[in-house]
């Protein structure tokens, strides 16, 4: 627990989209504390605060090495879900990396909300179709009606500055039984239904319930009458996760062996065949969570299992997730006997200095990488191109 | 325990299927005669026969499983059709070629089914099927008669454990689960005769009433298609055997 909850600050990283009616009343449910804004790079704000007191809040990624450099206890990353920079790689790549290191991740696109649900703890929507009010909120003599999500995240915000887990995940658990609601009221008034029975198995699954199978195996029905293509693989492979979980595996492997239909895949799937063979079970199931992408799943297994191919798969795992600083912490020098392999490990460690921003431990480590291919200067440049992106922001009042 | 691919690309069995009732005098015969050249096993779901149907099925050495049903399940399809599958797969197939009792497969089939089911590169095949009409000499091809020019799937490979899912509806059902259509499939050239036309005016004009009776709005098929089956002068092109 943190010295005294009138001792928190929270700051903003970003003014523009603080100005968004929706943010803005979600700031009006922190505890009590200071609410400052951090709009320049080198704002002198930051000296002043004690980052062991401090929530950060922030809903841009270029700002991610600010905050590593200011290294607050708590870090919520916003997510936001229509931004100009939405599509753009770099952005995306970014917010990979803050989401790796934040606290709480909160979103009002429920595609990254699931994706995100998929990779860590304490992930939270901040959207609702419900138009109930599920509290009251007072503020300033006023009182806020509040929305189901506010609420959730009212509450999550107390939990987590009471270093709380398991009273997090039991509202990250809450929010996941409303999408069902949601989503079962739905499901009798909408066309796509196969979406609707999908979300429900998701949500099903992550909560750990049996009923994710009924629910996927009706939207894979529906998606089969209305004819689209790639059904396979878009929903019918998820079964495998959902047997994989009920301690399934044999069915799991079938399951995934149904959907595997190119040459990769069929590769994939022998090599599951030869891990059941072999009776590595634990690598089996661990293997059919990530090819189904629940990385949370996966690397809480991978973790238990004292072997080099877990550790291998761990590392992958990371890797694909963004997860570099642990990623970087599980290589060993027995690893780097190629020119290749110290070629990717320059790469990695330069990239996990230049997300804490050690600026010169990065362009080391890209540098070394150059020596190996010299297309790795891009990587400096891109620091530059953050950098340059974030200034720009600022200045036209994006940041 | 040794772990093996769902799909093999050899040593592959095959299973046909077929639903039939009152069909002694008709093509069944021939059918089975046909079958028995290429298939490993035959299941047959006998719909309520009232004439020599089953007699003649369990006749054939291949016929290895005959489900007699005691009333007819007419109207009841997807019904049927569940029976049938059940039926098929408790053969534990490899691979199953659903068939109608009045549909024969050209000769090549014989050599070509073999190397469809010996491979792991697709899990169904289509075949282009004709509509013999009023002879076993002759198809029609018009604008309501023209299944030949696309692919009808009918030879599947049995997965177990798939979902295997068959639409609810009481007529016109696809005589496969609507699973496969995820599924990678190919289009074979290999030519199916279907001799459901092939009879006589009076044996047509049954038919057509019988459609009308069962689908007056055309809900389940196409309207334009059952009047059409009483054009006087339809257009009829000459089998050619493909040697």
């Amino acid at each position: 627990m943190l010295k005294g909850a009138d001792e928190v600050n929270y700051v903003c990283f970003g003014q523009p989209l603080w100005n968004e009616e929706h943010l803005r009343r979600l700031l009006c449910l922190l505890p009590d504390g200071e609410i400052v804004f951090v709009n320049q790079r080198n704002d002198s704000v930051l000296a002043r605060l004690d980052p062991e007191q401090t929530v950060a809040l922030v809903n841009n990624p270029f700002w991610i090495r600010v905050i590593n450099q200011f290294n607050p206890k708590f870090i919520v990353a916003i997510i936001p879900s229509h931004t100009d920079e939405e599509d753009t790689i770099l952005w995306q790549k970014y917010w990979t990396h803050l989401a790796a290191k934040a606290t709480m991740v909160c979103t009002d696109s429920e595609r990254i909300y699931l994706e995100q649900c998929f990779r860590r703890d304490s992930v939270f929507f901040l959207h609702t179709d419900n138009q109930l009010t599920y509290d009251m909120h007072a503020v300033q003599g006023d009182a806020l009606l509040l929305r189901d999500y506010e609420v959730i995240f009212r509450d999550a915000i107390a939990t987590m500055l009471k270093l709380n887990n398991q009273s997090l995940n039991d509202l990250v658990n809450s929010q996941w039984r409303l999408r069902i609601d949601h989503y079962h009221q739905l499901v009798c008034h909408i066309a796509a239904r196969e979406t609707a029975y999908f979300l429900s198995a998701a949500y099903h699954y992550l909560l750990g319930e049996s009923d994710a199978r009924s629910y996927l195996l009706q939207s894979f029905e529906h998606v089969l009458l209305a004819g689209h293509a790639n059904s396979l693989t878009t929903h019918y492979r998820f079964l495998s996760a959902i047997e994989a979980k009920a301690g399934e595996l044999e069915r799991a492997v079938s399951t995934y062996g149904i959907t595997a239909t190119q040459p990769e895949e069929t590769a994939v799937y022998q090599n599951l065949l030869d891990l059941l063979e072999r009776g590595e079970r634990d690598m089996v199931q661990a293997n059919l969570y990530l090819l189904n992408d629940d990385y949370k799943s996966a690397i809480a297994l991978l973790l238990m299992i004292p072997t080099e191919l877990a550790r291998r798969t761990l590392f992958q795992a990371y890797m694909r997730m963004g997860e570099l600083a642990r990623a970087v912490q599980l290589v060993a020098q027995t690893d780097l006997f190629s020119i290749n392999d110290r070629h990717d490990y320059c790469l990695l460690a330069g990239t996990v200095e230049a997300m804490k921003a050690n600026r010169h431990e990065a362009i080391h480590y890209f540098l070394q990488a150059a020596t190996y291919d010299y297309k790795e200067i891009a990587h400096i440049l891109e620091l530059r191109a953050v950098d340059e992106r974030l200034y720009e922001m600022i200045g036209s009042g994006k940041a | 325990m040794n772990q093996q691919p769902l799909r093999k690309a050899a040593g592959n069995r095959l299973t046909a299927m077929i639903q039939v009732r009152n069909e002694a005098n008709r093509y069944l015969e021939m059918v089975l005669d046909n079958l028995s050249q290429f298939v490993d096993e035959i299941v047959i779901v006998d719909d309520a026969s009232t004439d020599h149907t089953v007699a003649l099925c369990k006749s054939y050495k291949k016929v290895t499983r005959l489900i007699e049903l005691s009333e007819s399940h007419f109207g009841r399809e997807w019904q049927l059709r569940q029976i049938l599958w059940q039926a098929a797969v408790s053969t534990e197939p490899d691979w199953l070629l659903a068939v109608d009792a009045d549909e024969i497969y050209e000769d090549k089939a014989q050599t070509a089914m073999t190397e469809y089911i010996n491979q792991d590169q697709f899990d169904w095949v289509g075949f282009r099927f004709y509509d013999f009409w009023g002879s076993f000499t002759h198809y029609r091809e018009d604008e309501h008669w023209n299944i030949h020019r696309r692919h009808t799937m009918t030879l599947v490979r049995y997965l177990p454990g798939y979902h295997y899912f068959y639409p609810r509806m009481d007529h016109h059902l696809p005589r496969l689960p609507l699973s496969y259509s995820a599924l990678p499939g190919h289009l074979s050239e290999l030519r199916v005769k279907h001799y459901g036309w092939a009879g006589t005016e009076e044996e047509r004009y049954q038919k057509y009433l019988r459609y009308l009776a069962i689908d007056p709005d055309g809900r389940w098929g196409n309207v334009a298609q059952y009047q059409s089956i009483l054009d006087r002068n339809p257009n009829l092109v000459e089998w050619k055997e493909d040697v």
